[in-house]
């Protein structure tokens, strides 16, 4: 049972105020779902989660699986079981999906500090070759993937709705064991989006957290989340079940932010 | 740094070569004169430290390279296909090296030195190449020149003769072993694509670090000829290319592409020159750069297109990746356009940085900074890499490239085209991203 704990997180980008002090806790086994407004704060807290360069956190904690999230560089956390479905993923020329795949996943189960040694050395724990096409076919497959997708490189040229699918596809090759998704459902039509859905329950198990951060309620009647969150100005101004997704559905952000504001008046 | 005639002649009458060769070694020499050799004050040559070049011992005490063998296919042989060292060549066959001997006019006036020097005193490592009419070399003919070391100049001299119809592929690999001083390497390359002849050329070059490489290319391409070569400039602490192709009939294509992997302090200056005539004759160029260190690259390029061709294309394409602070990159363009009639002409140069979000998004999945950056300058190279048809020819490449930019050839993941018949996975071989691929 391993559990992503936020506290009092504060963060700036260029020295503006992003996050002002949020405090959240996803065990695993839960799907909490991150709903706000646009400027939030949303994307600050997936990219802060995965550690960003340019996120500044200027107080408080994050902590996975009871290690300081914070201390460790990107590749690190993302060993230890942290995945992030990016908003806007990068485009990778001249490598092939399948062959960025099979790197990423050698490169995770690579022994620690073996880059030192001998390359069969650092080698040895790498998936066999058929194992990872077994796996690949099989997931590829889950997410209705086509097969002309992996001698592609990396969302180089994707369009919206490939790239969101590659990112669906990496999730279920790495198998993490926290996901964040940023707006993985943005942009993508509703056959596309089902079939994100589809993967985001699929991954859904007793050892996966998954915190789903979107704008639109929309997903939400594929995905069922056990908790949801409004995020509004880097503060997390209400907490409920699924009932306040469809809340907002039905009044629109305005309410909260009327809320908030006659809560500091 | 001049030669005197007496040196070629020593020179010569040691190696016992006949009169006319001796002629021809006397004809190079008189044009390695205060003449040709650089100023300084050129453009091409503007940011080179040509001052510090070494003046070392010129003629090599060298006749053979050890372990230098030209192997040929039995058929290749029946067929009339010559394959030597260039002396060999001249002794056995002179009528017809003679005629390639000499210099061709109108050589890019920024090298002449260059070319003269290699013509007066090339030696150990020198090789001639002829393809009769319509004989096709499927195998790729790979040569490994590896000078020992020492403080003598490295001087060579590789003509390439494609007669009409032919086709093959010719890998140079050039190493030097390395010692404590300075000493130059001449690698002089002329290839000949005869009428509608096809001729793929791979240059490896990767001298130790105290050799400066100031060698130079022609590329002369007849009607309707198809000629592709690549360079690949992994190693010499200073390099000065000069590579020139000139197509001088119709329907002539042309692809130049380089690779280069520079780091430490190393320099590596290349100048092109490409020259088209003809009616719709096409010359491309690509060259990349990974940059590490404090490593420099200068790319200075000129297309001209003469007034007596109509509707050809080209292009000159310069990306530079600069994976260090220090490292910099100078690419310069230049369009000579003496007509109207032009189908396609431009140029394109880049210098900048490894992408902060691209790096982010590859270790954010798993790897780290410099198996992430590793990685992309992997892809990155991959648009010409890509285009090398032969498996054995892209394995040595990227041998080549390993030592700077990282153990990239175990990222081969996907099966061959035998197994993706049997596990129903796509091959890797996608689809060639450039215009035209080394094929």
């Amino acid at each position: 049972m391993s559990s992503l704990v936020v506290r009092d997180l504060h963060v700036t980008v260029e020295g503006k105020p992003i996050l002002n002090g949020i405090d959240l806790t996803v065990e695993s086994g839960s799907v909490h779902a991150m709903m706000g407004p646009n400027g939030s704060g949303k994307s600050t807290l997936s990219l802060t989660i995965m550690g960003h360069p340019k996120y500044k956190v200027e107080r408080g904690e994050i902590r996975y699986d009871g290690q300081d999230l914070l201390a460790m560089p990107v590749d690190a956390r993302a060993r230890a079981g942290v995945f992030l479905a990016f908003q806007y993923p990068s485009a990778i020329p001249g490598v092939s999906v399948a062959n960025f795949l099979r790197t990423a996943i050698n490169a995770r189960r690579a022994v620690p500090g073996a880059t030192a040694g001998t390359a069969q050395e650092a080698r040895k724990n790498d998936m066999p070759i058929p194992q990872f096409r077994k796996l690949l076919a099989e997931k590829m497959k889950l997410l209705d993937v086509d097969d002309s997708f992996i001698t592609r490189s990396v969302n180089d040229g994707f369009s919206g709705g490939e790239k969101k699918r590659l990112e669906m596809l990496q999730m279920h090759m790495f198998r993490p064991t926290l996901a964040v998704l940023d707006e993985t459902d943005s942009g993508l039509d509703i056959d596309a989006l089902k079939t994100v859905a589809h993967g985001i329950e699929a991954l859904r198990s007793p050892e996966v957290g998954i915190l789903l951060i979107t704008h639109y309620e929309r997903i939400l009647r594929y995905v069922h989340p056990d908790r949801v969150h409004v995020l509004v100005e880097g503060r997390i101004v209400r907490t409920g079940g699924p009932e306040l997704a469809a809340e907002l559905e039905a009044k629109g952000y305005d309410f909260v932010r009327e809320e908030l504001y006659a809560g500091r008046a | 740094m001049l030669l005197d005639r007496k040196t070629v002649e020593q020179f010569s009458q040691r190696r016992d070569e006949p009169e006319w060769l001796r002629r021809a070694r006397v004809a190079s020499a008189e044009r390695f004169s205060p003449d040709t050799w650089p100023t300084g004050e050129e453009e091409e040559w503007r940011r080179f430290p040509l001052r510090d070049v070494p003046t070392g011992q010129l003629p090599s005490p060298l006749d053979h390279l050890p372990g230098i063998a030209f192997r040929l296919e039995p058929d290749a042989i029946a067929s009339g296909v010559i394959f030597k060292g260039l002396l060999r060549a001249s002794l056995d066959h002179p009528d017809l090296v003679r005629r390639w001997l000499a210099e061709p006019p109108d050589g890019m006036p920024s090298h002449a030195a260059f070319r003269a020097l290699a013509g007066a005193l090339w030696s150990a490592g020198s090789t001639f190449l002829y393809i009769p009419p319509n004989v096709e070399i499927k195998m790729p003919l790979v040569l490994e020149k590896a000078w020992p070391a020492g403080e003598y100049a490295m001087i060579s001299r590789t003509i390439v003769v494609a007669d009409r119809g032919s086709s093959l592929t010719l890998v140079e690999d050039l190493t030097s072993e390395p010692g404590p001083r300075e000493r130059l390497a001449v690698p002089l390359l002329e290839v000949h694509a005869g009428d509608g002849a096809k001729v793929r050329y791979v240059g490896i070059r990767r001298f130790a670090e105290n050799v400066w490489d100031l060698g130079t290319q022609r590329y002369r391409s007849a009607r309707d000829s198809d000629l592709a070569s690549l360079n690949v400039f992994v190693g010499s602490g200073r390099t000065k290319a000069g590579i020139e192709s000139d197509i001088e009939a119709g329907g002539g294509i042309v692809k130049l592409y380089g690779l280069v992997a520079a780091g430490d302090a190393q320099r590596i200056d290349v100048n092109s020159f490409q020259d088209l005539d003809g009616r719709g004759s096409q010359s491309d160029l690509l060259y990349l750069s990974a940059l590490y260190d404090s490593a420099k690259a200068v790319f200075y390029g000129k297309i001209r297109v003469e007034a007596t061709s109509s509707g050809t294309g080209s292009y000159q394409e310069c990306r530079n990746m600069l994976l260090s602070k220090k490292a910099s990159a100078d690419p310069i363009p230049v369009l000579e356009i003496l007509t109207n009639d032009v189908a396609r002409c431009g140029h394109g140069a880049t210098a900048g940085a490894l992408g902060d979000e691209e790096l982010f998004y590859a270790m954010s999945r798993g790897f780290d900074r410099q198996a992430a950056q590793q990685l992309l300058v992997h892809g990155f190279f991959r648009r010409i890499i890509n285009q090398l048809a032969d498996e054995h020819v892209r394995q040595r490449v990227l041998n080549a490239l390993r030592p700077r930019i990282g153990n990239i050839a175990e990222m081969g993941v996907l099966p061959t085209a035998d197994e993706t018949a049997a596990s129903g996975v796509e091959g890797e071989r996608s689809a060639p991203q450039g215009p035209l691929p080394l094929r």
